[in-house]
């Protein structure tokens, strides 16, 4: 197994542990900002698969614009989930 | 409850493991290139004049779709502003000095860097889309930051000029030879920034409209609809 590969293990498997936090936290605020953070890493694994379109993309709408639409609704809404 | 959680669990180490094993076979990246990939591969710089495949893809081979895309872009654009409606004189509250000056030092550098990307779409990767979101992102800081002197008629007006722009070429193409979105100018070197006929003209015209339409879904989430 290569150092690259090893990478793309860890940064696929901070990927997974992020996504469960995402969804099982209660607070909003950190469930936006960690799926921001999901977009981010999958623009990483972009550039490694030479799609550096979709990197560019995925980092600008996925990290930036969708995390700021996300941030904004919730400060309409509130912050916690509620069963 | 208990049922969704073993279902989750089930689903993510299935998932892991299709991942873990395409990775241990090594799929290998440019070889084995199918019919139609050969084709681009060969004929892309030969027939639109620019090299880049993707760019090629999206604004001459597949230009039509592109004009689809962007409609669709426009309609979710209209929904968010039907929605929530942007109201004048609203009371902007006003940065703290600090967010305010890196937003004064960043936001010039973003602009720079999504027109670079949208100017040079033909040749290096990205292109329109890319840049509209790149440019959409400055001006959302901008808003964070120093949105009383925002103005929205301009991104309006922006956004229906590049789209009817758009349009217009395409119609051009038919006159000139015959099929929407004929390729009607001259092709020029390959590699030059002046090069590929209307291929850079479209993607600057689709970038100045994805980042006006972007632009104006940020601020109307951000600053529409009736106050809190």
């Amino acid at each position: 197994m290569t150092i690259v590969n090893l990478l793309i293990y860890v940064l696929m498997g901070l990927m997974i542990v992020m996504a469960i936090i995402a969804a099982e936290t209660k607070n909003l605020l950190s469930a936006a900002i960690f799926s921001g953070f999901i977009s981010l890493v999958v623009s990483m694994l972009f550039v490694y698969l030479q799609a550096p379109d979709v990197a560019m993309a995925e980092a600008a709408i996925g990290a930036a614009l969708s995390l700021a639409i996300i941030l904004f609704a919730i400060k309409r809404t509130g912050e916690v989930e509620e069963k | 409850m208990r049922l969704k959680y073993i279902l989750a669990w089930i689903f993510v180490i299935l998932f892991v493991g299709v991942v873990a094993y395409s990775l241990q076979t090594e799929v290998p990246f440019g070889h084995d290139l199918t019919k139609l990939a050969k084709y681009y591969v060969d004929n892309t710089a030969r027939e639109t004049g620019i090299p880049n495949f993707v760019t090629a893809i999206v604004v001459s081979y597949r230009g039509f779709d592109t004009l689809g895309e962007v409609t669709v872009l426009l309609l979710a654009t209209l929904g968010v502003i039907g929605i929530l409606p942007w109201e004048k004189h609203k009371k902007v509250k006003k940065a703290h000095p600090v967010l305010l000056w890196g937003i004064r030092i960043v936001f010039p550098i973003i602009l720079l860097v999504g027109v670079y990307i949208v100017i040079h779409g033909h040749l290096t990767p990205g292109g329109g889309f890319q840049a509209g979101a790149v440019v959409a992102s400055a001006f959302l800081l901008y808003m964070v930051s120093l949105s009383a002197h925002l103005d929205l008629e301009s991104f309006a007006f922006t956004e229906s000029i590049a789209g009817a722009g758009f349009a217009l070429i395409g119609v051009a193409g038919i006159f000139a030879g015959g099929a929407f979105l004929y390729n009607f100018l001259p092709k020029g070197n390959l590699f030059d920034l002046f090069s590929g006929g209307i291929i850079p003209i479209v993607y600057i015209l689709i970038g100045l409209k994805v980042s006006s339409e972007l632009t104006e879904v940020v601020s109307h989430m951000m600053k529409g609809g009736a106050e809190q």
